[in-house]
């Protein structure tokens, strides 16, 4: 099976383990990988328009510190995995030279320079972890599709903030806080699914423990998902568009709602 | 170097606390009440400004923020601005065509849909809640930039009306469906529009948005509480 993977940028520690991951994998090809560019004043000005504050942060938070992010916290995070999984690489640049995997860097994964490089992989599965929309001239290269974990339970939460709003609907115990792998279509989190996951949650948890226990699952169901369907053990199952509901950024006094539900949770845990 | 030490760290998170404006309850209270006392000077022939400062009145006796009703010094004239809704008219209409297409919002359509989710019309549920829904879709994506676009094409004030329209539908539907998605993007309609708030020149335009704010504290002092 030949795979390629997209990529946010060049030090995403998920793009890292799951490319290094799909190394390891017997059967399966790592055939290229596509980085998105963020150095471009017209997507900075998009995204700082669009999320502001939070836009911020993000940069500083992977381009900046980077893996450091996560401190001395241990386990349950990317970084305590990526320990656990002997990870040696700091950049995809990295993998791509050591393991002679063809990469490349664009402005757009929709760009036309993008589906070229995809064409010529040929690739039977493209691996999401990050980089933006991707529209249909993309998603009908691979033969299967475009995989991608989606930080939440779906159908039930698609869309953005996916955590954050289980919290503030009361939604913790009954759909629960995980990861849903499925392929992706034109519309939001709406394509078919092949496994979802939940995560268990202590009193100590808040959203950004729980984000960093999510993204962990993230990189094992995306290597399990694939495996599955290298083996032909996953087969996907469409959803039901009606099933589940949308979801956007969070307002900060929603969000300040959604801190408290978290905590009334906890307390009845 | 330990990231609470690290002086690009706090520069950043100064900055991205300057670049999360949003409007705190606080703010909105203190903006409401600022311009209470003027409300009642307004004359309106059309009748139609002091509906909307009648319904800000009983939003903030639902409050618990006015202890008793306004008083205007010119009485409201309110047969004059008695809107002729014909609810089975809106529902055809809605049956036919959707709210928002292509980006292009039916002006006025907000009405129609107003007043079936308040007659909680079980059989018309399904529908207000699709055409409800492409509307808070399009307000997501587009964010600052949506509702720009009416059929029929509208002006200025009117636009700014329309969207303060569609903001209080919003807020309303959110407590009709209790469904907090509605709230949230309310919220953030009302922190958008605070910026021409500050710029509008007719009182007709202060009251509406004031009103905005008043049905989005209502709905979150019961979907928050």
């Amino acid at each position: 099976m030949h795979v390629l993977l997209f990529a946010p940028i060049h030090n995403s520690l998920y793009a890292r383990l799951v490319a290094t991951g799909v190394l390891e994998e017997p059967g399966i090809e790592l055939c290229g990988i596509v980085v998105r560019s963020h150095w471009n004043m017209r997507r900075f000005r998009a995204e700082f328009k669009r999320d502001r504050g939070r836009f911020l942060r993000k940069i500083l938070n992977k381009f900046l510190i980077g893996d450091e992010r996560y401190g001395s916290r241990p386990r349950d995070n990317l970084l305590g995995y990526a320990r656990e999984q002997g990870l040696r690489f700091t950049s995809l640049k990295d993998i791509s030279r050591k393991w002679d995997v063809p990469m490349i860097t664009v402005s757009d994964l929709n760009s036309a320079k993008s589906r070229v490089f995809i064409e010529n992989a040929n690739p039977d599965v493209i691996l999401f972890t990050g980089g933006g929309l991707i529209r249909k001239e993309v998603l009908d290269i691979p033969r299967i599709g475009v995989l991608n974990c989606h930080s939440g339970i779906l159908p039930d939460y698609r869309g953005m903030d996916v955590v954050e709003w289980t919290a503030a609907e009361g939604a913790g115990r009954s759909v629960g806080f995980g990861v849903t792998q499925h392929l992706m279509d034109r519309g939001v989190d709406t394509g078919p699914i092949l496994q979802k996951e939940t995560i268990q949650f202590q009193k100590e948890d808040d959203f950004r423990s729980l984000r960093e226990k999510i993204e962990v699952l993230m990189a094992k169901l995306m290597l399990g998902g694939l495996r599955g369907l290298r083996d032909g053990s996953i087969t996907p199952v469409p959803q039901r568009l009606d099933a589940g509901r949308q979801y956007y950024v969070m307002h900060p006094r929603m969000m300040q709602y959604a801190e408290s539900e978290l905590d009334q949770l906890k307390a009845i845990e | 170097m330990s990231r609470s030490k690290n002086p690009i760290h706090s520069l950043v998170e100064i900055l991205a606390r300057k670049a999360d404006f949003y409007l705190t309850p606080e703010k909105v209270r203190a903006l409401i009440e600022a311009n209470l006392e003027g409300f009642q000077r307004i004359s309106d022939p059309s009748g139609y400004v002091q509906r909307d400062i009648e319904q800000i009145g009983a939003n903030l006796l639902e409050l618990g923020w006015m202890k008793k009703r306004f008083i205007f010094d010119s009485p409201p004239n309110h047969a004059s601005a008695r809107v002729g809704n014909n609810l089975d008219d809106g529902v055809k209409n809605l049956q036919k065509e959707s709210i928002i297409s292509r980006g292009i919002v039916k002006a006025g359509w907000w009405r129609y849909l107003d007043d079936i989710d308040r007659n909680r019309q079980e059989d018309r549920r399904g529908m207000v809640a699709e055409h409800m829904e492409k509307l808070l879709r399009h307000v997501e994506v587009r964010r600052e930039r949506s509702l720009q676009n009416f059929d029929p094409v509208l002006s200025g004030e009117a636009i700014w009306f329309e969207r303060l329209a569609i903001c209080i539908l919003f807020s309303r539907h959110a407590r009709r469906s209790c469904d907090l998605r509605f709230l949230n993007t309310s919220l953030k309609m009302n922190d958008w529009y605070y910026a021409r708030y500050k710029n509008r020149r007719l009182d007709a335009e202060k009251v509406r948005y004031i009103l905005s704010l008043s049905e989005q504290e209502c709905c979150a002092a019961e979907l928050l509480a």
